[in-house]
C-alpha cells in the first residue's frame, strides 16, 4: 500500500513535470545510442552499420516513449478521453438515471454554494484593509452595574452577566491616543445615518464619521480625489468635507468625475465631496454599505446631540459624559497584546474615574482588546445561527443526493457485473475498470457541479435579501469569487470520488468465473444487497429529518401568522421622519410634528393620524426603568419599555383602552405629566391595586418628574411577533422635553398607498429637505419581520420535497433491482404454489422494513438535531408530535407507493418463463 | 550469434539492475547495459531501451535516485545510484530469488523414471 502511494506521488509529480522529463529521457536515449554507435565503429563497422546495429540493440523507441509516459502519469490523455467517451455513452444510455442524478446533485451543490457564498462573508471575511489581523476593537466590560452614563451605541451583556460595550467618550479617546508606545495606530469611527440632499433630493443614507488617520492607516486608496486626512479632523467643525462610496457615486452621480469639489447638504450643512472610496471598502462595519465618510470632529455641526449633554452644548467632543465613539487599535509588532491591553486599561480607568466621580461599579470596569479584523461586527451574531441551520440542511440535502447517486451507481454496477466479469476474464486490469467506473461518477458529479454553480450564482442574492429584516438591513451584494468556485469544485469532486468509489469497488470485486457462470443466481443471495439496502435506509432517514425540519418551520410560520397582534394592521400607512437637529430645536420640532399631524388629518381619505417614536413591530426598543412613587427603591432596577405617542395613537392603531382615558389635546407641556400603561405593566406592578392615579418615576431620557397614570391600554405585540408583550408605558409626545425621529401612522379609508403622494406633498410643503424614510404599510411591516421565518419555511419545504422525491427514487430503484435479481427465485416459489398476492406482500414487506428502519433512524436523529432549532420555532416544541407523526406517515406511504410497482411486477412473474430463462 | 537467447523475465531485470548498482556504485544507463551484456555473456536477449523503463520504475518506488553528471570521458550523462530503501529491497528480493530458484533447482534435479 505504501509503495502504491509512493508510485502515486511520484507520478503526480511526473504529471506536472512531464515535458521536462520527456526531454531528459530523449537526451539520455540520444547519448546511449551515440555511445553504442561509437562502440560499433570501434569494432570495425561502418558508421551506417553501427548506427543501425545500435537502433536494433536499443529496441522500439516510440513504444518505449509511450510506455514511459503511461508509467509517469496517473491517467494518460488517451485513456482519459476513451474513458470519458465511454462514460458519456453509458450516461446517455440511461437518461432518466443521469438526469435524476444531475438534478439532485445540482440542487444540493447549488444550495451549498449559495449558502457558502454568504457564510464566507458573514463568518470568515475580514475588512478589506491593510493587515486586518493586527486590528483590535476596543471594548469595555463591567459588572452588572453600568459605570458610565447611558451610551450612544451598542450595550450588550457579557457571558458572566456583566455589561459590554464598544462605545467610548471622546475625551477618553484623546487620552488613549497619548499612549503611543503600546499601539501603532488608533482609528476612531462612528456609524450614523445622515440626511443628504443632492440636487434638491433629500435621502437618508448610511454614513460613518471617521478619524482623520482612518484612510491612510488602513491603506484605503481613494478611487478618485483625495481621502480624508488628519488635517480635516484636526479641530471641531473645521473639515466640512466628505468622501463618498463607489456605490453611492455610481448611484447618485453616475460615476461623474466632476463630483470632486461638489457641495452637497449633509443634515442641512454644506459639505464638499473631496474623494470617492474604492468599491471594496464599505466602511468599518461588517456587511453594511457605508455611503459617506465625514471627519469625526464634524459631529457638533452634523449631528448635534443636546439631549446627551448636561451643559446644553451640542458637542460631544469635549463631553466626558457621553460614550459613543468606537475605536480600532492597530497593535505594534514589538508590544505583546496583553501589555497593550493592560496599558490602555490603565489609561481608561484613570480617565473614567476622574471624569465620572459618582460612577458605581468602577472596580469591575475594564478595557478589553477584541478581534478587530472585521471592524464592528454585528453580522456574525445576527446571521450566524440561521446560516448554520441553513448550511446543515443544505448539507443534508447534498448528502441525500450523494447517497442517491451512490445507490443508483451501485444498482447499475450490479447490473453490469457480467460485463465487468467478461472484461476481467479477458485480462483487463482491475485498476482500469475502477478508473473507468470512477470516471463515470466524476462526470456525473461534474455535470451536477456545473449546474449547481449556476443555481448558486442565481441564488446568491436571494438568501441575504430574504434574511434581512427592517431592523437588519440586507447585506451588500455578495461577491462570487475564487474561494466560492474552489468550494464548489471541491464539493463536486469529493462527491464524485466518495460516492463513486464504493460502487466502483463493488463492480470490480466480482470473482470473474463465478459471475460469468451464474449470472442469474436461482436464489440470489442477499449478500451484496445489504449495502444498497443500508443506503436506502440511510436515505429514508435523511428524508425524514428534512421533512420534519420543513414541518417545524412551516408550522412556525403558520403560528406567527395567527398570532393576535392586539392592534389594527390593515389600512395603516407608516413612514418615518428624522428632522436633523442642525435645523430643528426641540421647540421647533414639537411645532412641526403637531402641525404635520393636523395637516395630515385634514387630508381626504384619512381617518386619523398619530405618531410614536417606536413603531410597533420591527422597529426596535426603547427601554426605561420603572419605579412606583412611594414604594421602597428596588435593589435591581426593573426595566420596562416606553413609547412616546401622539394623542390619537390608541384610536389610530385600534388599541382598546381598558380603563381610564387616553391622551388628548389638553396634555401639553404645561399640564401635569401623564402616562398610559399597558395591561402587562398594570399586572406586574399593581397586581391588587388600581394603577389609575398612581405616579411613577423612570430614567427614560426626558422623564424628570413623577408621572401620573391615567389609563390602561390593552396588550399589543411590541418589538416583534414572537415575544410576549413586555410591560410598557406610553407618554404623550406633546409633553416630551426632547424630541427626535418619529414614525407617523395614518389610518386610511382606502388602500394606504393611494394617499401616499398627497402625504409626500404635505411633508414637502413644510420642509422640502426632509425625506420620508421607510414608507410602508403596517401589513408589509409585519410581513417583513417574518421574512426570515418565511424563507426558512420555503427553503425547508423545497428541501423536504426534494428529499421525498429522492427517497421515492431510492426505494423504487432498490426494489426494482431486487425483484429483477430474484426473478428466478420468485419463479420457483410460484411454481411451488406461491400465489401472486403472497409474492406481492413479500416484496412490500421488505420495502416497509427498510422504510420503518429509515423512519426510526430519522426520527431519532431529528429529535436530537431539532433541539438546536428551539429558539427559531414559535408556538411549538422541537419535538412537535403532529410534525413528527406526519413526516413518518408520509414517508411510509411514499415508500410503499414506490415499492408497489416492482412488487406488482414480481407478482406477475410467469414461473415457466422465469425458470426457462435460468 | 543467433543461437538460443532467453527473453529476460519480467521483474528480473529490475533485480539485476539493482544488484549492478549495488555492486558497482553510481552508473549511467549505458554503463548498466554494458555490464549486463558482459555478465550475461550473450545468453540474455535484451532491448537496451527497456533498461530505462526499468530505471524509471525503480525510481518511482524510491529504490534508486538519479542525477545528471559528467561521464569518464567528460560527456553529460545521468547517473543512477541505489538508496537505503533500495538496499533493503535488494536484500529482500535476493533472498526471495534464491528461495525460488532453490525450489526450481530441486524440482528440476529429480531423477527421471524413463
Amino acid at each position: 500500500m505504501l509503495s502504491l502511494l509512493r508510485v502515486f506521488t511520484s507520478r503526480l509529480g511526473g504529471f506536472f513535470g512531464r515535458r521536462k522529463a520527456d526531454l531528459e529521457f530523449d537526451e539520455e536515449m540520444r547519448i546511449h545510442l551515440h555511445l553504442l554507435t561509437e562502440q560499433g565503429i570501434r569494432r570495425g563497422m561502418s558508421r551506417e552499420e553501427a548506427r543501425a546495429a545500435a537502433r536494433r540493440q536499443f529496441g522500439n523507441i516510440p513504444l518505449l516513449q509511450q510506455s514511459r509516459r503511461e508509467m509517469r502519469s496517473i491517467v494518460s490523455i488517451d485513456n482519459l478521453v476513451r474513458d470519458l467517451r465511454f462514460a458519456a455513452r453509458q450516461l446517455r444510455r440511461s437518461p432518466s438515471l443521469t438526469s435524476v442524478a444531475v438534478i439532485s446533485l445540482a440542487l444540493g451543490i447549488g444550495a451549498n454554494t449559495a449558502i457558502f457564498t454568504i457564510a464566507k462573508k458573514v463568518l470568515f471575511d475580514s475588512l478589506p484593509v491593510k493587515n486586518p489581523q493586527d486590528l483590535r476593537l476596543l471594548t469595555w466590560v463591567s459588572g452588572h452595574q453600568q459605570p458610565v452614563p447611558p451610551v450612544w451605541g451598542d450595550l450588550g451583556a457579557t457571558e458572566e452577566g456583566g455589561l459590554r460595550s464598544t462605545a467610548f467618550s471622546y475625551p477618553v479617546l484623546e487620552e488613549l491616543r497619548k499612549k503611543t508606545e503600546v499601539f501603532a495606530d488608533l482609528i476612531a469611527f462612528k456609524p450614523i445615518s445622515l440626511t443628504v440632499t443632492v440636487d434638491g433630493n433629500p435621502e437618508l443614507i448610511d454614513g460613518e464619521m471617521v478619524s482623520g488617520n482612518a484612510f491612510s492607516r488602513l491603506g484605503v486608496e481613494p478611487l478618485l480625489g483625495r481621502p480624508l486626512m488628519p488635517a480635516d479632523d484636526a479641530a471641531p467643525g473645521k473639515g466640512p468635507v466628505a468622501v463618498i462610496s463607489a456605490g453611492y457615486w455610481a448611484e447618485r452621480f453616475g460615476r461623474s468625475s466632476s463630483v470632486v469639489g461638489k457641495t452637497i447638504s449633509v443634515n442641512g450643512v454644506p459639505v464638499t465631496v473631496v474623494g470617492v472610496s474604492p468599491a471594496r471598502f464599505t466602511g468599518l462595519q461588517m456587511g453594511y454599505g457605508t455611503q459617506i465618510f465625514v471627519p469625526l470632529t464634524m459631529q457638533p455641526l452634523l449631528v448635534p446631540r443636546e439631549q446627551l449633554t448636561e451643559s446644553g452644548s451640542t458637542s460631544l467632543l469635549n463631553n466626558p459624559q457621553s460614550w459613543w465613539v468606537l475605536i480600532l487599535a492597530r497593535l505594534r509588532p514589538d508590544v505583546p497584546e496583553a501589555r497593550a491591553q493592560a496599558a490602555l486599561d490603565l489609561v481608561l480607568r484613570q480617565k473614567a474615574m476622574a471624569d465620572l466621580p459618582r460612577a458605581r461599579g468602577m472596580d469591575q470596569f475594564h478595557l478589553r482588546l477584541e478581534p478587530g479584523d472585521r471592524g464592528l461586527d454585528n453580522l456574525k451574531s445576527g446571521f450566524a445561527k440561521s446560516l448554520y441551520v441553513l448550511f446543515s440542511l443544505a448539507g443534508l440535502v447534498l448528502l441525500l443526493a450523494c447517497v442517491n447517486l451512490a445507490n443508483l451507481l451501485l444498482a447499475r454496477a450490479a447490473a453490469r457485473q457480467r460485463e465487468m466479469s467478461t472484461r476481467l476474464a479477458l485480462g483487463a486490469q482491475r485498476i482500469h475498470i475502477l478508473r473507468q467506473v470512477l470516471t463515470e461518477s466524476l462526470l456525473l458529479s461534474t455535470m451536477g457541479g456545473v449546474a449547481g454553480l449556476v443555481l448558486g450564482y442565481l441564488g446568491r442574492n436571494v438568501i441575504p435579501r430574504l434574511l434581512a429584516s427592517p431592523s437588519q438591513p440586507a447585506m451588500t451584494v455578495v461577491d462570487f469569487d475564487w474561494p466560492v468556485l474552489a468550494f464548489t469544485a471541491g464539493l463536486s469532486l469529493a462527491t464524485g470520488v466518495l460516492f463513486g468509489i464504493v460502487p466502483a469497488w463493488q463492480a470490480t470485486r466480482s470473482d470473474g468465473n463465478a459471475a460469468l457462470n451464474d449470472a442469474h443466481h436461482a436464489t440470489a443471495g442477499h449478500r451484496g444487497m445489504w449495502f444498497g439496502k443500508a443506503l436506502v435506509v440511510f436515505q429514508i432517514g435523511l428524508s425524514t429529518i428534512l421533512l420534519i425540519g420543513a414541518g417545524l418551520f412551516v408550522r412556525t410560520l403558520a403560528n406567527l401568522n395567527h398570532t393576535p397582534l392586539g392592534f389594527r394592521a390593515d389600512h395603516i400607512l407608516l413612514f418615518r421622519l428624522n428632522p436633523p437637529r442642525t435645523r430643528y430645536s426641540d421647540a421647533r420640532m414639537m411645532a412641526f410634528y403637531q402641525q404635520l399631524e393636523e395637516k395630515l388629518a385634514s387630508l381626504p381619505g384619512v381617518r386619523s393620524v398619530s405618531m410614536s417614536n417606536i413603531a410597533i413591530i420591527g422597529d426596535g426598543h426603547s427601554g426605561s426603568t420603572f419605579h412606583v412613587s412611594g414604594r421602597p427603591v428596588e435593589t435591581e432596577a426593573v426595566r420596562v419599555q416606553t413609547n412616546h405617542v401622539g394623542a390619537n395613537f390608541f384610536q389610530t392603531m385600534g388599541i382598546p383602552l381598558l380603563q381610564g382615558r387616553g391622551f388628548d389635546l389638553h396634555d401639553t407641556a404645561a399640564s401635569p405629566r401623564v402616562a398610559v400603561v399597558n395591561r402587562a405593566l398594570a399586572r406586574q406592578f399593581f397586581p391588587n391595586e388600581n394603577p389609575i392615579g398612581k405616579t411613577f418615576e423612570a430614567d427614560a431620557e426626558d422623564v424628570n418628574a413623577p408621572v401620573e397614570i391615567v389609563g390602561i391600554a390593552a396588550d399589543t405585540r411590541y418589538a416583534d411577533l414572537r415575544s410576549d408583550t413586555p410591560p410598557t408605558f406610553y407618554l404623550p409626545y406633546s409633553q416630551a422635553l426632547v424630541l427626535g425621529r418619529m414614525v407617523i401612522e395614518i389610518h386610511t379609508q382606502a388602500e394606504p398607498a393611494s394617499i401616499l403622494s398627497q402625504v409626500r406633498s404635505v411633508v414637502a410643503s413644510m420642509d422640502r429637505d426632509l425625506p420620508l424614510i421607510d414608507v410602508r404599510t403596517m401589513t408589509e411591516q409585519i410581513k417583513a419581520t417574518m421574512s426570515g421565518e418565511r424563507i426558512f419555511a420555503q427553503l425547508t419545504s423545497g428541501f423536504g420535497l426534494l428529499a421525498l422525491v429522492l427517497a421515492c427514487i431510492g426505494i423504487y430503484g432498490i426494489m426494482a433491482y431486487t425483484v429483477a435479481r430474484r426473478t428466478g427465485e420468485i419463479g420457483i416459489r410460484m411454481a411451488l404454489g406461491a400465489e401472486a398476492g403472497q409474492v406481492l406482500r413479500m416484496v412490500l414487506r421488505e420495502a416497509s422494513w427498510m422504510a420503518l428502519a429509515g423512519v426510526a433512524l430519522g426520527l431519532g436523529s431529528a429529535l436530537w438535531l431539532a433541539r438546536f432549532l428551539g429558539a427559531m420555532l414559535y408556538g411549538l416544541k422541537p419535538s412537535d408530535p403532529p410534525t413528527l407523526a406526519g413526516a413518518a406517515v408520509l414517508l411510509l406511504l411514499i415508500a410503499l407507493l414506490a415499492a408497489f410497482g416492482p412488487a406488482r411486477r414480481a407478482s406477475r412473474v410467469d414461473p415457466v418463463h422465469a425458470l426457462r430463462h435460468q | 550469434m543467433t543461437g538460443e537467447r532467453s527473453e529476460v523475465l519480467q521483474g528480473t531485470l529490475d533485480l539485476m539492475i539493482l544488484k549492478t548498482l549495488h555492486a558497482l556504485g553510481p552508473l549511467h544507463g549505458f554503463g548498466i547495459a554494458r555490464r549486463l551484456e558482459q555478465l550475461s555473456e550473450e545468453v540474455l536477449k535484451l532491448n537496451e531501451g527497456t533498461v530505462y523503463t526499468s530505471l524509471l520504475r525503480l525510481q518511482q518506488q524510491g529504490w534508486i535516485v538519479s542525477e545528471w553528471g559528467a561521464s569518464e570521458n567528460n560527456r553529460k550523462a545521468r547517473f543512477y545510484s541505489i538508496t537505503k530503501r533500495g538496499l533493503r529491497q535488494l536484500a529482500l528480493e535476493t533472498e526471495n530469488w534464491e528461495r525460488i530458484s532453490g525450489v526450481i533447482g530441486r524440482v528440476l534435479s529429480q531423477e527421471g523414471q524413463r
